[in-house]
């Protein structure tokens, strides 16, 4: 079966499942960004299921709460709520104070939508300091103490020692994956990627590793043509990115090898393992508060730092940079990018509308061209 | 290239006694604006929207850092029943002026000048108001404001007026005060349509009158309305052209905080006032309107090494008025010239 | 030297013009007696100037816009009119200028503790571009990466890679967090321009705040280190008291002022909206600034005991959210027969006292004067929900019994676009009152025809509800 179908399916079997469970009395929690503690969620006994859909028709819809300057992303998740298979789950949010805009939509959702919503408060500097680690594990628990009360279920070291280790299984399982992107020819695209990953998130965790140790042998055995010539390896990065997204890089993908990418939805999502020690919260705060920064911390230097890295290992020719209108953390750093990363970049700033497709095409290409 | 900074934020720099990206550029183009732009020149000095237009246009054309709206000295005289006349693609010329003689002590010297209604003025003002709201943010516009000496000069046939300052100080002195009641008065229209006025008095130049002579009877009343015009804590350019080597302290000694120089060694006045006063000079202009272009870079290039090392601060000009023929290509050469030679390096190191 | 040199005229706003000729009856003795940086002397310190000076400096809009005709609120403007030229004096005279950015209360009051430092907010250069009627600084953050749909607080990126509207900074301190996401995006390529940049957490408000406080101790425990390290002063428990003191005559005078200007009409929107924004950072110069508020407070409490209003009785009563950029709107509301009785500009964390008086323990160290600044700060109006922001709203027009409610935006400001129609939202719910939620156009002489018609419509609304 190719991998696609196999995705939707799975895809489509869980939302089914998610419903039995749900009918079952567990609870389904959505979040929105990657500092949102999963093994958390999973240690109380709920499900945790990423939102992680834009779309045109739900950013209109998003438009009754929000005004047409506000997040598209934001806009499209209110949109979202009422209409998605996964959306419709939910039985309550948890968001992490990252970017404004992201800060303020669990508000929007529980004034609006009236599902229950936990915002946990991550320092938006992004040094490490003790007191500021000390705030998110303060934080955490928390969290931890809501979903309690929440899911009605007692949350233990044990239970999150579990979850820590389920979920590195998952992130060890999409580093190998997106490893294959070193070779030359590698037998795994970004889209590929993409929808991997969000099916792999949106499993079990045990049947989401399961899933990925299938596709790396499946990929690393098949017999692939024998590729002509070599095509620009090029970096994505920029806002969030979904598979409202997919078209962007089926475009790029078409004459080019996307062999690396700074998305939150992405690589920053498994990029290194969670080490549980001797206090799993504590471990948890501090994991989640170094992870590889986004572009809204303070400073973002790691992410640059991480860029560099990258376009070094993966041989990176060229950046495409995809921001989401307003999203002001990414869009107002592309100067700074194209002055210090030292290779092409091509900014791609729009919304989930479908109208300028043709003229993001040209633009891909012209790039592409000159690189 | 480019600039990094307005010429309105590097002059800021400049009178807050900081040091800016490059030196400001300042050729003194006024009634060659006209010609350079291709406007009729009684349609300059008769017509407020003209002069700013071409002000304007000359600014934008060859980059420099100042608007100068101005005509010639005897504004201020006409205001006051001087007569000019307005020949035809000429500047006006001095026709009749109030007084064939000093008057004395029997005449009354009342009343004072209305700048929204006497002789051209109202063109000054329309030309202020004009230039201001186009490009006021960006560029400082200077009004060329004719000191009272200068002014007085052109309210009595002026060799008369010159001997009085032998024979009958006290009417010259009388004249004067009255004169320099209406000059306060056009530099308030001038305030209040947006433009910072400079205070010109070349009929004061070493070249005419004695040191002695300047002492008494320009700078007190050139001290006067720099009075009027530090009372807004505007930052005040005087300009006298012709040879100021002799009274140059005392030109120091108006208050001015900006002096505009012609026929004098830049490195001598710097030495005797470039720690009170920031100097503007002073490339001689017939060099500027007969010299090549490689001729006029190079003079510029030296004069604005000298004075770049003026403590106060040191502004690319033209001595004088750049000649109305002058062509275009040698004001480019000096701006292009003084832009390079003015740079600052250091700057935002310094800053 | 009495005042008694210079009359004030009946109280009136008055035109640019008008002011032009009030000037010219005001005494030299007065415009030499004023000078910032008290005791100093000097000449170049003097700056009771009218707005024609400013204007011919390029500040074009002050021509259209209208003023109090007190020789106070003249002070006021001169001062805050001359504060570039205040930093550079600054620098020249061996002050050390810190830039304080984006938290909008604390840190001054901190930095200003320090002796010869002197803090000032590079966010207010917001109100350049439309003092100016100018793009120039946008244009400077553009080419940096800012460009249009984002806060006008983009301006200060403009400036600091110009150098011309204050010294560079001998340190740049940098709060985000729970704030405004545009304003971090500035700080951030600030930091890209300047090398170093000392930054600050802004922790969110929550039910739970205990941890908040100690969080911004430990802040701003950083700030203090640095500026020891900087200054090679160490700050001593009374220095910093005496720095939250100076703070709190400050913000104990302004509340007392919005309680007169707001509640009987003496003193316009425009200049009240000048000294709500002094409680961030004092215009660079709190001792002078502080003469002035006083100014400003006997002249509020001579109008109120002559009852001399400057704005009508019977004037349609708004309540304001988020300042606006273009201060030409609060004089136009007010030509229409409308005034002002209650602002959330988004500085709750500085128009408060510091309580300091009810620490009882040790004062021998900083950190009793540190906490007390902190609990302060979290009041601030952007670090919570927005329901706090309506709640504070809704309490005002409440008080002051507001007929309406004006909630002006920023096209592509982050917060302005998620919460403005929240807010709204909330308001409505609690209060019968109709609400007009605007954006603020670019700077330009005149508010754009729609703004303008919206403006007229709802000011008629609100006198046909009567």
């Amino acid at each position: 079966m190719r991998i696609g179908a196999r995705l939707a399916q799975l895809r489509s079997a869980r939302v089914e499942e998610l419903q039995k469970l749900k009918e079952g009395g567990q609870k389904v929690i959505g979040y929105f960004c990657l500092y949102a503690p999963v093994e958390l969620i999973r240690a109380a006994g709920a499900i945790p299921v990423r939102l992680m859909r834009g779309g045109s028709e739900a950013a209109d819809s998003g438009r009754r709460f929000l005004r047409a300057d506000a997040c598209p992303f934001c806009r499209a998740c209110l949109g979202n709520f009422p209409s998605d298979p996964v959306f419709r789950l939910v039985d309550a949010v948890v968001a992490v104070n990252t970017c404004d805009m992201m800060r303020r939509l669990p508000e929007v959702i529980g004034h609006h939508l009236s599902i229950p919503t936990f915002q946990v408060y991550l320092s938006r500097t992004s040094e490490p300091l003790p007191h500021r680690i000390d705030e998110f594990r303060r934080q955490l628990k928390l969290l931890a103490d809501w979903l309690g009360s929440f899911c009605g279920s007692g949350l233990t070291d044990n239970s999150l020692v579990e979850a820590i280790v389920v979920f590195n299984r998952l992130r060890q399982g999409l580093r190998r994956l997106d490893s294959l992107r070193d070779a030359d020819h590698p037998p795994i695209s970004q889209s590929q990627l993409l929808d991997i990953a969000a099916v792999a998130w949106l499993l079990d965790p045990n049947a989401g590793a399961e899933l990925l140790s299938s596709l790396l042998e499946h990929l690393v055995s098949a017999v692939r043509p024998q590729a002509v010539g070599l095509r620009p390896r090029l970096m994505a990065g920029g806002s969030i990115v979904t598979e409202d997204d997919r078209w962007i890089l089926e475009t790029i993908e078409e004459r080019a090898l996307v062999v690396a990418d700074l998305w939150c939805t992405g690589t920053r999502w498994f990029d290194s393992d969670l080490i549980p020690g001797d206090e799993p919260l504590a471990a948890l705060a501090r994991f989640y508060f170094t992870r590889t920064a986004c572009m809204c911390r303070r400073p973002n230097s790691g992410l640059y730092q991480a860029a560099h890295e990258l376009i070094r290992r993966r041989r990176v020719q060229g950046l495409v940079f995809k921001t989401l209108l307003y999203c002001d953390a990414w869009s107002f750093e592309v100067p700074r990018l194209k002055a210090v990363l030292g290779i092409p970049v091509l900014h791609l700033d729009s919304d989930y509308s479908t109208e300028n497709r043709q003229q993001v095409r040209t633009r891909i290409e012209a790039f592409l061209e000159n690189l | 290239m480019k600039d990094l900074l307005t010429p309105r934020e590097r002059f800021g720099l400049l009178v807050m006694d900081e040091p800016q990206d490059r030196c400001p550029v300042f050729p003194l183009l006024t009634a060659a604006a006209a010609r350079l732009t291709g406007a009729n020149l009684r349609d300059y000095y008769t017509d407020g929207i003209v002069m700013a237009r071409c002000q304007l246009q000359a600014q934008e054309r060859f980059g420099t850092d100042f608007i100068s709206l101005f005509s010639e000295v005897g504004i201020v005289a006409e205001a006051l029943g001087s007569r000019f006349e307005y020949p035809e693609d000429e500047l006006p010329v001095l026709s009749r002026p109030r007084w064939r003689e000093l008057p004395d002590g029997s005449e009354p010297l009342a009343g004072i000048i209305n700048p929204m209604r006497d002789g051209r003025l109202p063109v000054y003002w329309a030309a202020a108001r004009c230039a201001y709201e186009a490009r006021a943010d960006t560029v400082p516009i200077l009004a060329y404001i004719p000191a009272p000496f200068t002014t007085a000069q052109q309210l009595v046939d002026p060799e008369t007026f010159l001997l009085g300052l032998v024979e009958r100080p006290d009417d010259v002195k009388r004249l004067l005060e009255f004169v320099t009641r209406s000059v306060i008065t056009f530099c308030r229209a001038m305030i209040d349509a947006g433009a910072l006025p400079i205070l010109v008095d070349p009929l004061a130049s070493g070249s005419v009158i004695s040191p002695e002579d300047y002492r008494q009877f320009a700078l007190p009343y050139e001290q006067a309305v720099i009075r009027f015009l530090h009372r807004y804590d505007l930052d005040v350019i005087l300009h006298i052209c012709g040879d100021t080597t002799a009274p140059i302290e005392l030109m120091a000694d108006s208050g001015a905080d900006l002096l505009s120089i012609d026929r004098i060694g830049l490195a001598e006045a710097i030495a005797k006032v470039g720690d009170r006063c920031r100097i503007i000079g002073n490339l001689d202009t017939t060099g500027l309107w007969l010299g090549t272009p490689q001729e006029v870079a190079d003079d510029v290039g030296r004069m604005t090494a000298i004075g770049k090392a003026c403590p106060k601060g040191f502004v690319a000009a033209t001595g004088c008025e750049v000649p109305i023929e002058t062509p275009a290509e040698n004001i480019r050469a000096f701006v292009t010239a003084a832009r390079e030679a003015g740079a600052n390096h250091h700057f935002a190191k310094t800053g | 030297m009495s005042r008694a040199h210079y009359q004030n005229p009946p109280a009136a706003r008055v035109t640019f013009e008008e002011w032009g000729e009030l000037f010219q009856k005001i005494p030299d003795e007065l415009i030499e007696r004023y000078h910032y940086f008290p005791p100093n002397q000097e000449s170049w310190s003097k700056y009771l100037f009218p707005p024609q000076t400013f204007a011919l400096y390029g500040a074009r809009h002050l021509r259209r816009l209208k003023f109090d005709n007190s020789l106070a609120c003249l002070r006021m403007w001169g001062f805050v009119q001359n504060e570039t030229e205040r930093l550079f004096r600054a620098r020249q005279t061996g002050r050390r200028v810190i830039a304080t950015m984006g938290d909008l209360g604390a840190l001054p009051v901190i930095v200003n503790s320090f002796p010869g430092c002197l803090a000032f907010y590079p966010d207010c250069i917001w109100w350049t571009p439309f003092v100016m009627e100018s793009n120039v600084l946008f244009e400077a953050a553009a080419r940096l990466g800012i460009g249009e749909a984002s806060c006008f607080s983009r301006a200060a990126l403009g400036a600091f890679a110009k150098h011309a509207y204050f010294p560079d900074p001998d340190l740049v301190i940098a709060a985000t967090g729970a704030s405004c996401d545009d304003y971090s995006g500035v700080e951030q390529l600030v930091e890209w321009l300047v090398g170093d940049v000392l930054w600050v957490e802004t922790p969110l408000r929550q039910e739970q705040n205990g941890g908040a406080v100690e969080l911004l101790v430990e802040e701003y425990r950083r700030v203090v280190a640095r500026l020891e390290e900087l200054t090679g002063h160490r700050l001593t428990p009374a220095e910093l008291s005496a720095g939250i003191s100076r703070t709190n005559r400050v913000r104990r005078m302004v509340a007392q002022l919005r309680k007169l200007a707001y509640g009987q009409g003496v003193l316009p929107a425009l200049e009240m909206m000048v000294v709500e924004f002094g409680n961030l950072h004092y215009y660079s110069d709190i001792a002078e600034w502080t003469e002035i508020v006083a100014h400003l407070l006997a002249l509020a409490r001579s109008r109120v005991q002559h009852g001399q209003r400057v704005l009508s009785e019977d004037a349609l009563r708004l309540v304001w959210v988020t300042p606006p950029a273009d201060p030409l709107l609060l004089c136009y509301v007010e030509d229409r027969g409308a005034r002002v009785v209650g602002t959330e500009f988004v500085i709750n964390q500085a128009l408060a006292e510091i309580d300091f008086c009810s620490v009882k323990t040790d004062r021998s160290d900083i950190t009793q004067g540190l906490r007390a600044i902190a609990r302060s700060f979290m009041a601030a109006s952007l670090i919570g929900t927005s329901r706090q922001r309506a709640e504070s709203v809704i309490r005002q027009a409440r008080e002051q019994g507001a007929e309406g409610i004006i909630v002006s935006g920023v096209f592509g400001g982050s917060h302005c676009a998620m919460e403005s129609r929240l807010i709204a939202d909330y308001v409505r719910e609690a209060l019968d009152l109709p609400i007009l939620e605007f954006d603020v156009g670019a700077p330009g002489p005149e508010i754009d025809r729609q703004t303008l018609t919206r403006i007229d419509a709802f000011l008629e609304l609100l006198r046909s509800r009567r």
